[in-house]
């Protein structure tokens, strides 16, 4: 009948912490809401509030793209120069991560990887968010038949398998080294339109668009001045997330030779290479399977960090 | 004066947020007789609802009852064992809630939700369960309770399911039924006649009603004594005809001068100024010293006496 | 014609609306009506209170008002009507206040850019001129400037109304709605509220069509009431004579279904026992649960006058119409103007309207 007794798995466990004795003396973290009085309604969240995540994904993340910062001015060795010499290093200190059997310093390769995966992916997710807004917002807002129709043009592109709009895009347009963009586009435009459409749908019938509406507000200040920033959040949440899936999309289309092109190093690339060459030189694919691990986690921890603090 | 079917010392209800503590009830004791209807009337925030809730047992896992004792019918529902409580639950002192609609399991009957509390407490037979339900229908004049046990919540109006909520509480002969704002979600007359069955079953029953409201109105309608709570104390409290008539305690005076009646129109109505605190901000030893008229010094330091003005009238304030 | 002048702040006439249920795989299309041909009028400067309790579709004829939801007849707001008028035009005329303060403001704009929203909307002033609008109306309502930079969840809900009050009257509107105003407040906090409304229409020109389930508020605040029962208005009047002497068996069956805190004798003559019967959907709609109810009922009456035959001659020499001498007594008080008669001030009309073939005495 009430649900004043319903715990959810973070207050079991917090319960039996409690209990036993294992978590000793740590006070509930919960978060900020509160009712009509004032008086607070708790809920608690789990061990963290989002703050850890956050610092963690920051670090993370922050170490990778500083490293593709640096690569535009510095690398430790050259990206491009063969060194039969020295070939095949296993990592030492002059070579943190060894060389590949071309005698190219893997770890320089995986900095400038890092550069070009990270702006593939972030231009990508970009532009795709800010095409899907425009979508989700107006398809949401207007509903009926341009909403059904967008919809299910959107439905058909999702269920096509993402490398064959790569391959279609690479034949169609020419092989250049950023023909991997617009088919990773057009990979992201559904989810986040989805994203987007059910935001505004939530938000359409919420009674301070009522009032805005009353107050005689045009159907475009509402969606881009009321209903988008009150979206955002969520969105936000989603874009990061959205970006760790493209690094990954990235890395995968690069690994099929369907990405970047060599010799400009990319993650997925290098690793393709690694695995030709994996018993004579093994640790040739520590360097990129380390940094995409990284920057996935540090990602991902960013993510639910944003959705702790501001979604619950 | 019968006995006491509830007596309550000095409780304090604390609610544990980010590693401090607040009071949302601070050390309250009233009493309910049998037989008796007694209600407990305030703004959001008082500590009503969340009395009502320490009562049934129903609090959340980080707000909890820290002081004082709550006698039900002899037994101290602090220390008893959780297997007596819950045998106390719904057959001895039962409650019912504002939202009927989210309260009524909307995938079950009506007569099996109903009969459901016969089955937790104690052995009843298939048919004794059946007559049981029966009646508790029929006592709160549901039309044709034979059809009703067969239908779905929303098979009904708010009016009906609230009635069928009614017949959950009593169907197991309560001594003690709390009704936390029984009426505030129902139409004018519908809450009419809500409030006539509570009566009624009072009167046929025996079985005490704590109500709680923050409708005077709806206290003036049903209940003999009223409490006045604000910001987690009791202020005043005495018989309703009392209180209403002659109001002491400048909140309640406020309050009662906040209803609009029909001998007050065109004037305006005596608001009390500010707002009502929430229960995470630091409050006087008398909660109302802030907003008070008559406030003087002493309502910042020392919590007010408890004072008899005549009879059941009692007054927490230190202004004469 | 010249909104200026014009006397009728709003003139309903004859408006339906029906709710069309599309149903699904198990039940069948149904369409429901929500308003009955409802007709009404509130001249300027007006404090006309709405009665009824819910589904009686006194929400939907706000929302009518405001041309929010589609209808059928005609609503002319300040002499201007929806269809001909653009939506900037139309709603610097009618504004509204809702009734749950929270969820009616914008929780990621401050409540100075709230306020400054209506301005915004229709493109007035410039960016200082809207920021010094919107501070004169907060100190208006009654809230310190400081608050113009909060944002909406570090108010009260009584704070939170004001401001929404505040943000209604930023276009000068000549009518405002308030739907259920108060009724999400705490007792205390309502009656500021209510107060607020009081002081505000003395200081500013606009009429209010307050709507409400709480019969005893809206007497206190208006000058005339009408009462609805599913989606017909079934008595309407000044508010003395309708709260002292209702003649609709529905009016009288609300006025005692009220808790009171006062005790009151003449209340209790209008105790009712519940009565049920089949509903008849030709008929009068309160047909199944009157108590009065007889064969003629069957058929549905009209909005009539009911005042008595003989004026009271100290208010017939003050100019105020009664039943006898208007010259659209009868059976649609709504479509007449009364535009010759009325003096300066705001007009008082006297009628009484019911909506019975046998009103109780």
């Amino acid at each position: 009948m009430m649900n004043a007794g319903n715990m959810n798995a973070a207050e079991a466990g917090a319960a039996v912490g409690a209990k036993t004795g294992i978590i000793k003396k740590k006070p509930f973290r919960i978060s900020r809401k509160k009712d009509k009085g004032g008086a607070p309604v708790s809920v608690v969240s789990g061990w963290t509030t989002g703050d850890t995540e956050l610092k963690v994904g920051f670090v993370l993340v922050g170490i990778i793209i500083a490293l593709g910062i640096l690569s535009i001015f510095y690398t430790p060795f050259d990206v491009y120069e063969m060194n039969t010499a020295v070939r095949s290093q296993p990592p030492s200190l002059t070579h943190f991560f060894g060389t590949d059997n071309f005698g190219r310093d893997i770890f320089s390769r995986a900095m400038v990887g890092a550069r070009f995966t990270l702006l593939v992916s972030g231009s990508t997710v970009i532009a795709a968010a800010g095409i899907s807004i425009v979508l989700g917002l107006v398809c949401g807002y207007a509903g009926g038949l341009l909403d059904e129709v967008v919809m299910r043009v959107i439905d058909a592109i999702n269920s096509f398998p993402s490398i064959l709009i790569a391959l279609v895009m690479v034949s169609v347009l020419n092989y250049g080294k950023l023909t991997i963009i617009p088919a990773l586009i057009i990979m992201f435009i559904p989810s986040f339109t989805r994203i987007v459409r059910t935001g505004t749908l939530q938000y359409k019938n919420a009674d301070f668009v009522l009032s805005n509406k009353v107050f005689g507000d045009s159907d475009l200040r509402i969606l881009f001045i009321h209903i988008l920033p009150n979206i955002y959040p969520l969105l936000l949440s989603s874009i990061v997330i959205g970006l760790s899936n493209a690094i990954l999309a990235e890395s995968s289309m690069s690994y099929l030779g369907l990405g970047i092109q060599p010799p400009i190093p990319s993650w997925g690339r290098m690793l393709k290479e690694a695995q030709d060459i994996l018993f004579s030189t093994p640790w040739a694919a520590l360097a990129p399977g380390l940094m995409i691990v990284l920057t996935i986690v540090g990602l991902n921890c960013i993510g639910e960090g944003i959705r702790k603090k501001y979604l619950s | 004066m019968s006995e006491n079917i509830l007596e309550v010392q000095h409780m304090t209800i604390t609610l544990y947020e980010n590693g401090t503590s607040y009071k949302m009830v601070n050390r309250i004791s009233f009493t309910v007789c049998k037989g008796e209807i007694v209600g407990i009337v305030g703004e959001s925030g008082c500590g009503k609802s969340m009395t009502a809730l320490a009562l049934q047992d129903l609090l959340k896992n980080h707000i909890k009852v820290t002081e004082g004792s709550m006698i039900f019918d002899g037994k101290d529902l602090r220390t008893i064992s959780a297997a007596e409580r819950r045998q106390i639950n719904g057959s001895d002192m039962t409650m019912i809630f504002q939202e009927p609609m989210t309260s009524l399991n909307p995938l079950h009957r009506i007569g099996d939700q109903v009969g459901e509390v016969l089955l937790l407490h104690g052995h009843h037979s298939e048919a004794e369960i059946r007559e049981r339900t029966l009646e508790a229908l029929q006592m709160v004049e549901l039309p044709d309770p034979e059809k009703a046990m067969r239908m779905y919540p929303h098979e009904l109006s708010g009016g009906m399911r609230q009635r069928v909520m009614i017949a959950m509480g009593i169907i197991a002969r309560p001594k003690l039924l709390i009704a936390d704002e029984p009426t505030t979600a129902l139409d004018v007359t519908t809450q009419a006649h809500v409030l006539e069955l509570l009566k009624r079953i009072n009167q046929q029953t025996g079985t005490a009603i704590l109500l709680i409201s923050h409708d005077l109105g709806v206290i003036n309608k049903i209940c003999s004594r009223v409490l006045v709570m604000y910001a987690g104390k009791i202020v005043e409290q005495g018989r309703t005809e009392d209180i209403l008539k002659n109001p002491v305690h400048p909140y309640t005076k406020g309050l009662i001068a906040s209803i609009p009646t029909r001998r007050m129109k065109g004037a305006p109505l005596a608001s009390i100024p500010g707002r009502v605190p929430p229960v995470t901000e630091e409050k006087p030893p008398c909660p109302f010293a802030s907003r008070c008229d008559k406030g003087t010094k002493e309502c910042f330091t020392e919590y007010p006496a408890r004072r008899t003005i005549s009879g059941d009238h009692i007054l927490w304030c230190h202004m004469p | 014609m010249d909104n200026k002048k014009c006397e009728e702040i709003l003139e309903i006439s004859h408006v339906t609306n029906r709710y069309r249920d599309s149903g699904g795989l198990f039940s069948k299309a149904k369409t429901t009506r929500v308003l009955n041909d409802v007709s009404l009028t509130i001249h300027r400067d007006e404090l006309f209170g709405l009665v009824g309790e819910s589904g009686c579709g006194k929400s939907t004829l706000g929302k009518a008002v405001l041309g929010l939801i589609p209808y059928e007849g005609e609503i002319r707001v300040a002499g201007l009507e929806h269809a001909g008028s653009s939506r900037r035009e139309f709603t610097s005329n009618v504004q509204a206040v809702f009734q749950d303060p929270l969820s009616s403001l914008n929780p990621r704009r401050t409540i100075a850019k709230t306020l400054e929203e209506p301005l915004l909307a229709h493109g007035i002033g410039t960016k200082e001129s809207r920021r010094q609008k919107a501070l004169e109306m907060l100190e208006l309502v009654g809230l310190d400037a400081t608050y113009a930079d909060r944002l909406p969840r570090d108010l009260s809900g009584g704070q939170r109304q004001r401001v929404c009050i505040g943000a209604a009257l930023m276009l000068d509107p000549d009518l405002v709605i308030a739907d259920e105003a108060t009724s999400a407040l705490d007792v205390s906090v309502g009656a500021q509220i209510l107060n607020l409304f009081q002081e505000i229409h003395e200081r500013k020109d606009f009429a209010m069509l307050f709507i409400s389930h709480n019969l005893n508020v809206v007497y206190y605040l208006c000058d005339r009431i009408a009462v609805m029962y599913r989606g017909s208005i079934v008595e309407q009047g000044d508010a003395e004579s309708l709260y002292n002497n209702p003649r609709h068996p529905y009016t009288r069956m609300l006025l005692s279904a009220i808790p009171e805190i006062e005790e009151s004798d003449e209340l209790s003559q209008y105790s009712f026992e519940q009565t049920r019967r089949e509903a008849v959907p030709e008929g009068c709609d309160f047909y199944h649960r009157c108590p009065y109810a007889t064969e003629a009922c069957k058929t549905r009456p009209g909005l009539e006058d009911c005042l008595d035959a003989d004026p009271d001659p100290a208010k017939e020499a003050a100019g105020q119409g009664t039943a006898a001498g208007r010259p659209d007594a009868g059976r649609d008080p709504a479509a007449g103007g009364s535009g010759p008669e009325t003096t300066a001030a705001a007009p008082v009309v006297r009628e009484h309207l019911v909506r019975c073939w046998n009103p109780v005495k």
